[in-house]
């Protein structure tokens, strides 16, 4: 059950986030295999006991690593769920890939009124954020966002609330440009 | 009551849950349920469908929440608790509906007796909140407030909101926070078991085994151990003995750690004390090797003052030698200078030599005349023989008559070379007239060129005509005036004129015009160039007359005839020509003839000449001979005279030159012996030289300032040392010395730290130990400045090195005692653990014996044949890692008088679940906490057979009023006729359609004894919407 | 579900088990340390050697971070390898910021006495003036990221006006320096000592120690979260 390996994979994992390998990669003892859509790399993700998440923390008023700019990146990253997340019966993991474009434009439906460059500013940090912590993977080349492997840790007790999240939420209006 | 419990912990104590409340949990409306306590409470539901979806596992859910049942795991916060909350998806409506973002659990707590006043007194309003989001803080909040404190309305909406404000009223008890999950259980119940629960899966999936849920030959000993310890309070005293564990534990981390720490200490401290050993031996060692190095300073100077001794003596002999020599070579010198200087031999040498040397010089003078003479007769010979000879072409002139005949030959020839020079002139110009007549371009030429170049044709007129031999006395005079005339086609006339602007002077006649004809007239020789015209004109103006021929021009003009040759045609012209060149080609082989005859003459006159002159030198010569054969005569005569003189002097001068060579031999002889002598002494000089810089260079004053002593004592220093190294050179001294200092080095500075090596001692090593020509000279200079440099080094690190040695002595005293305390510690620790354990083991057991005995006792008196537990002293953990294994096997007879058979054979489920009932019950019953209990039991009839089920309900209903247990069982359908005989309370949920979020109003049928229980809930009932029964 | 965990949480009763869950949560996930005083888990000893176990199957340790405190760290084997392999390793500039702040808050202050224990927490910030050589050299924007980096990974934290001269925020030492083993902690220590001076006599023992003992891995590693 436990081995070096999989000690070594996990504290690999705890120093760099989930790990993107080759799908022939051996799932380690007690971690999340995510395949990603095109089959040749999966995710692996560690599996905490009993899957607690550092959401527990704060029953124990306990204080985990502050985000920077939190409420920006939990909007941006509420926006991206909004967006990616077509079939909300479904599992939120991989869902749908969306633009950046699309992500910014819920995100200013939600705080109408900013202007396009602070939108911009603040949309940006929070992506690079998001991606590093791969709650999001960011292409920005192409400007394209889809849901990061960490999203397939929410626990099934979540995703009512998730799925109530996404109905509130507007959808990005089609053929607009964000406030230009 | 709970006055004797600390603040803010087990503030219900021994109070029961009288009644329940819950607002937007689940789908359960947000009517109160009253709760019999004590009795066993039937919980029945009708759905739409069936029982099922009217929330009876939700409120039984409730009940356990409520009893801080340890399966909602408080310590993480309870996290399954949010599933309670309404959820619109399970109600099927989430496009009606939102989700509740909050609810409320409400418990109405009470003493289990007593009269109205008191209950009143004593009440106690327990209200959890359940928030979905954690966002702001902890999910589970906890409130409460002696006495009731519930929200009253009319309906669900009013009871929500009342609820909402009543929560906005209670303070909260944690400081400005709330207590949250975590803290739950012990402030409500201080740790104490309330519940033992056995939930659906659908509500709690529960990851731990516990007796209820799970099937009890499931359950490991050791958990059933700890399951009857929760329920009898013996876990309390667990709890010391899982103290003193850890104290033992820490006291022997402390112990394994001071003794770690004092390895890795000693680790680090051995480095440095090696360091110090190691200096300490290079302090040792460097003033040994200064020692040595003393020695051979001692040793260098008593060497030097011995050579310097015998240096001297051998100087003093060499200088002796070299006098004496020098003596010698002086008495030889004078000896050849003696032999050198003989005048009269000098004189006679000169004189014979003077004597030879003048006769010598005369005869060979002589010589030269009779060779020169010689010659000059042998030349005169030669021209006397060649004059002779051309002396016979004279043939008998004599010198005047040759030469006048020689000048009459040579006017002759002048003469006809003249004539030769006309001639040829004569003919080349006929050959040239020739060449004209016979290109045609003998008249009018540069003209008929010109026009041809321009593609206009011409001829001379002369070449046009043709006349016959009578006319020609007439014609060729009228034509002659324009012999240089060119003929041109009458059309061409113009053009062609105009061409030959260039050449003035020239003549153009038309050719080809019409001519009235007069008579007859000379033909034309080129029918192109038709001049009939022309010559009818000139016939017209002319006459011609005889005697001599000749023609009058009408313009007085006249022309004279009688050319011999005809004048006019072409061919008739170059025939004439022709003729001219014969006759000229004749006149010149003529003059040539003539001129030759005359070459010829001159020849001879000239050889005439020659031979004339040659007979007059001849005799000249003849003269000249004889003078030159006297003189040579007399000069031979002269030298035969000068001979016997000269053998004279010769013979002299021999003699002189042998006597004069063995002079020179003798005096070679005495200057060979002298530089011998010279030769030697100055080898002497040299060695003598050498001694006098060997002892300038044994640098005695150095070293005498090196040892800073007197030579005396160096050599009293030498006598003192050990017989053994009496003997010893300088440079054994040196080895020894540089060994010593190379091992201090390297004592001080280890390989494995050789970069803390200071510079200066770097570059004096460096510079010590380089290899090459003078090695061990440098090596020996920089030694001195080196052990300096290492005595300072050593210096500066003295009293740091002390230093250091007494803090470590000082640390290894200090940390040996902290070990041994640490020890001494662990040791006690160990003590106190084990006579805790001793301790605790009997009270344990007693407690044990206890729950056995009334396991026994419920299984005898509810359909079965006796029970039994089975334990024994576990061991004591040999780590204080290791929990204290105690382990309990609940044993039961299958059959009357049979033996007791341990709890995880085979069985059939009924009885086991049944025994899992009452080893509860019985693990309650025996409890010294005095806290009752409640036993929340979803599907009452799980695996019940008809006749167990049957008992099953008889013992639920009958243990709530032998010991106090509340039991809350959810009915199957099929389970209301067994379970409305035995229970004391029953609830109907009501659900009729999925129309609504929330539940219609429930049946409450119940008796409770205890009245004022009930009247102390009356107006919260008849406040929510329930009515006094009739 | 095929956990790492499975068989040590298997045979534990509810509240046990999730003592142990909410402990390792706790640990693992919080900025900083635990107390005992809230955690059942880390105040009994098996339990305590249970969350240990658990947390090594994870490449991890239970680190003492003080009186009833506790974190975790990794062990110090992983550690090696992870650095060995270059896995979660610092950016050379954040890592050069982090030292900054190491010897300005911890190791000087240490030095002069001014500080004890060997936790690497410090109450003396490291002002915008300590940092400015590196700002010159890497430029302002760069720093300024390579510290907010460093800041959400909790290696350092910010402290407000501790220098009133410069423009800027100052840092001390972050919680993650908490989460360092004895052994961590002394090779840190030991690596600054030879980075901040190489020819001291305390550099000396350390590597005549270093040279004879095991080889110890001297690459410095990230060592928080």
């Amino acid at each position: 059950m436990s081995s070096p390996e999989a000690a070594l994979w996990w504290a690999r994992s705890r120093a760099e986030g989930p790990l993107r390998v080759p799908s022939v990669t051996r799932t380690p003892a007690g971690m999340l295999r995510l395949v990603e859509r095109d089959g040749e790399h999966c995710w692996l993700l560690t599996r905490p006991p009993d899957d607690v998440t550092p959401a527990m923390l704060r029953e124990l008023r306990m204080q985990v690593l502050p985000v920077e700019f939190p409420n920006e990146t939990r909007r941006v990253l509420a926006a991206a769920l909004r967006c990616c997340w077509t079939d909300i019966q479904a599992s939120p993991w991989p869902g749908q890939p969306a633009t950046m474009r699309e992500v910014l434009d819920v995100v200013d439906q939600l705080t109408p009124g900013r202007g396009e460059e602070v939108l911009h500013r603040f949309g940006m940090g929070a992506f690079r954020r998001l991606n590093a912590s791969r709650w999001l993977d960011i292409d920005d080349d192409v400007q394209r966002v889809c849901l990061g492997p960490r999203v397939a840790t929410w626990p099934d007790q979540d995703l009512p609330a998730l799925r109530e999240l996404c109905r509130e939420l507007p959808p990005p209006r089609p053929d607009r440009e964000p406030d230009r | 009551m709970s006055g004797s419990t600390p603040q803010g912990e087990d503030i219900v104590g021994d109070r029961v849950l009288v009644g329940l409340q819950s607002v937007r949990i689940s789908r359960l409306s947000t009517h109160p349920i009253p709760v019999a306590a004590g009795t066993l409470i039937a919980v029945a539901g009708q759905g739409p469908k069936d029982s099922n979806g009217a929330g009876k596992s939700s409120l039984l859910a409730q009940i356990s929440l409520l009893h801080a049942d340890e399966q909602w795991r408080f310590g993480s916060g309870a996290p399954a608790a949010v599933d309670l909350l309404f959820n619109s998806e399970d109600a099927g409506g989430e496009d009606r509906w939102g989700n509740a973002d909050h609810g409320y659990l409400i418990g109405v707590f009470a003493p289990a007796a007593g009269t109205l006043d008191q209950l009143q007194a004593c009440a106690l309003t327990v209200w959890i909140r359940i928030d979905r989001s954690n966002q702001k803080g902890p999910r589970l909040k906890l409130r409460w407030r002696d006495g009731l404190h519930l929200p009253v309305g009319d309906s669900e909406a009013e009871r929500e909101q009342a609820a909402d404000s009543v929560w906005q009223a209670l303070p909260p008890r944690a400081g400005r926070q709330d207590v949250a999950a975590r803290d739950l259980p012990r402030t409500l119940y201080g740790e104490h078991v309330r519940c033992v629960s056995f939930l659906s899966t659908s509500v709690r999936a529960s990851a731990a085994p516990n007796l209820l849920a799970q099937p009890l030959n499931e359950i490991s000993e050791r958990r059933i151990f700890e399951a009857i310890a929760a329920l009898t309070g013996i876990d309390t005293e667990l709890e010391k003995e899982r103290q003193a564990r850890r104290h033992e534990y820490d006291r022997r981390q402390e112990a394994s750690g001071a003794e770690s720490d004092l390895a890795t200490w000693e680790e680090s401290a051995q480095v440095i004390e090696d360091g110090i050993d190691a200096r300490d031996r290079a302090r040792e060692l460097v003033v040994e090797a200064a020692d040595r190095w003393r020695s051979r300073t001692a040793r260098l100077l008593c060497d030097a003052l011995q050579r310097d001794a015998d240096i001297q003596v051998e100087i003093a002999e060499i200088d002796t030698v070299i006098n004496r020599d020098i003596r010698t070579a002086q008495e030889l010198a004078r000896q050849a200078a003696e032999l050198a200087d003989d005048e009269a031999f000098t004189r006679r040498q000169q004189a014979a030599m003077s004597t030879f040397g003048k006769l010598d010089s005369d005869d060979r003078e002589l010589g030269n005349q009779i060779a020169t003479l010689e010659q000059q007769i042998e030349d005169i010979d030669r021209l006397l023989r060649a004059a002779r000879e051309a002396a016979r072409d004279a043939d008998g002139r004599n010198e005047q008559a040759a030469e006048r005949e020689r000048a009459e030959a040579d006017a002759a020839l002048e003469d006809t070379v003249k004539a030769v020079g006309v001639a040829e002139k004569a003919l080349s110009d006929a050959e040239s007239s020739l060449r004209d007549a016979e290109s045609g371009r003998d008249l009018a030429q540069q003209q008929i060129e010109i026009l041809a170049a321009e593609g206009i044709g011409a001829i001379g007129l002369l070449d046009a005509v043709v006349l016959d031999e009578p006319d020609r006395a007439r014609w060729e005079a009228a034509l002659w005036p324009y012999r240089e005339a060119a003929v041109v086609d009458s059309e061409q006339l113009n053009r062609a004129s105009q061409l030959l602007a260039g050449i003035p002077g020239s003549i153009l006649i038309a050719a080809n015009r019409a001519s009235s004809a007069p008579g007859r007239l000379p033909g034309s020789a080129d029918p192109e160039y038709d001049v009939s015209g022309f010559l009818a004109a000139l016939h017209a103006r002319t006459t011609a007359r005889s005697d001599p021929d000749r023609v009058y021009d009408d313009a007085g003009i006249v022309v004279v005839g009688g050319f011999s040759q005809p004048a006019t045609g072409r061919a008739t012209r170059i025939a004439a020509a022709r003729e001219r060149v014969r006759q000229r080609s004749t006149a010149h082989e003529d003059a040539v003839k003539a001129r030759n005859a005359a070459g010829q003459k001159v020849i001879s006159a000239e050889r005439r000449q020659k031979g004339a002159r040659a007979a007059a030198e001849a005799y000249q010569l003849e003269g000249q001979a004889g003078t030159l054969r006297k003189k040579d005569q007399a000069t031979r005569q002269a030298r035969g005279e000068l001979a016997p003189t000269l053998s004279a002097a010769q013979a002299e001068r021999d003699a002189v030159l042998r006597l004069a060579g063995v002079r020179q031999q003798q005096i070679e002889s005495l200057q060979r012996q002298k530089t011998t002598l010279d030769n030697t002494n100055k080898t002497r000089r040299e060695k003598h030289g050498k001694l006098e810089e060997e002892q300038s260079q044994l640098g005695l004053p150095e070293l005498i300032v090196r040892w800073d002593g007197t030579p005396d004592s160096a050599s009293e220093y030498l006598r003192t040392l050990p017989d053994n190294q009496q003997s010893w050179s300088a440079d054994d001294w040196w080895e020894e010395a540089k060994d010593l200092i190379s091992t201090a080095i390297s004592e001080c500075f280890p390989p494995t730290a050789s970069d803390t090596m200071p510079m200066e001692i770097t570059g004096l090593l460096e510079e010590s130990s380089q290899r090459g020509p003078g090695s061990s000279r440098r090596a020996q200079v920089a030694f001195a400045p080196l052990l300096r440099a290492l005595r300072v080094y050593l210096r500066q690190q003295e009293g740091t090195d002390q230093y250091e040695r007494q803090q470590i002595a000082i640390q290894r005293e200090e940390r040996h005692k902290s070990l041994a305390a640490a020890r001494i510690g662990h040791e006690e620790a160990v003590q106190a653990s084990r006579a805790y354990r001793g301790a605790l083991t009997s009270a344990i057991k007693k407690t044990l014996a206890d729950v056995a005995a009334e396991f026994d006792r419920l299984d005898g008196a509810y359909g079965g044949y006796g029970a039994s537990l089975h334990y024994e002293d576990p061991p004591p953990p040999a780590d204080p890692t290791e929990a204290w294994g105690w382990k309990v096997t609940p044993m039961w007879r299958r059959a009357e008088g049979r033996r007791h058979i341990p709890y995880d054979r085979r069985a059939n489920t009924a009885q086991i679940d049944d025994r899992a009932i009452k080893l509860v019950c019985a693990a309650a019953a025996a409890s010294g906490t005095g806290r009752p209990l409640v036993l929340v039991l979803d599907e009452l009839g799980r695996n019940l057979g008809k006749q167990h089920r049957r008992e099953a309900v008889a013992l639920l209903g009958q243990i709530g009023r032998d010991s106090g247990i509340t039991v809350v069982g959810a009915l199957q359908d099929d389970m209301e006729t067994y379970a409305i005989d035995a229970c004391g309370q029953y609830v109907k949920l009501r659900r009729s359609s999925d129309s609504s979020p929330y539940n219609e109003q429930p049946v409450v049928v119940g008796y409770d004894e205890h009245a004022p229980r009930v009247e102390l809930l009356r107006a919260w009932l008849t406040g929510n919407g329930y009515r006094e029964p009739a | 579900m095929s956990g790492l965990f499975d068989d040590l949480l298997q045979p534990l009763g509810d509240k046990q088990r999730d003592a142990l869950v909410s402990a390792w949560a706790a640990l693992e996930y919080g900025s900083e340390p635990a107390s005992e005083a809230a955690l059942p888990a880390l105040r009994d000893a098996a339990l305590r050697h249970l969350l240990d176990q658990m947390l090594q199957r994870t490449g991890r340790t239970l680190v003492r971070a003080g009186a009833y405190l506790w974190t975790s760290g990794y062990r110090d084997d992983i550690a090696a390898v992870l650095a060995a392999n270059g896995w979660g390793i610092l950016p050379p500039l954040e890592r050069a910021a982090l030292i900054l702040v190491l010897i300005h808050s911890v190791a000087i202050p240490r030095a002069e006495g001014r500080l004890a224990g060997d936790d690497w927490q410090s109450t003396h910030p490291t002002t915008p003036t300590h940092l400015r050589k590196l700002s010159q050299v890497r430029g302002q924007r760069r720093l300024s990221d390579a510290l907010q980096w460093l800041r959400a990974a909790g290696l350092v934290r910010l402290v407000r006006g501790a220098d009133s001269e410069m423009a800027g925020a100052s840092y001390v030492p972050g919680p993650a320096l908490r989460r360092l083993t004895p052994a961590a902690r002394k090779r840190l220590q030991e690596n600054l000592i030879l980075a901040v001076g190489p020819d001291t006599a305390l550099a000396t023992a350390i590597t005549v120690r270093r040279r004879l003992g095991r080889p110890e891995v001297t690459t410095s590693q990230r060592s928080g979260s």
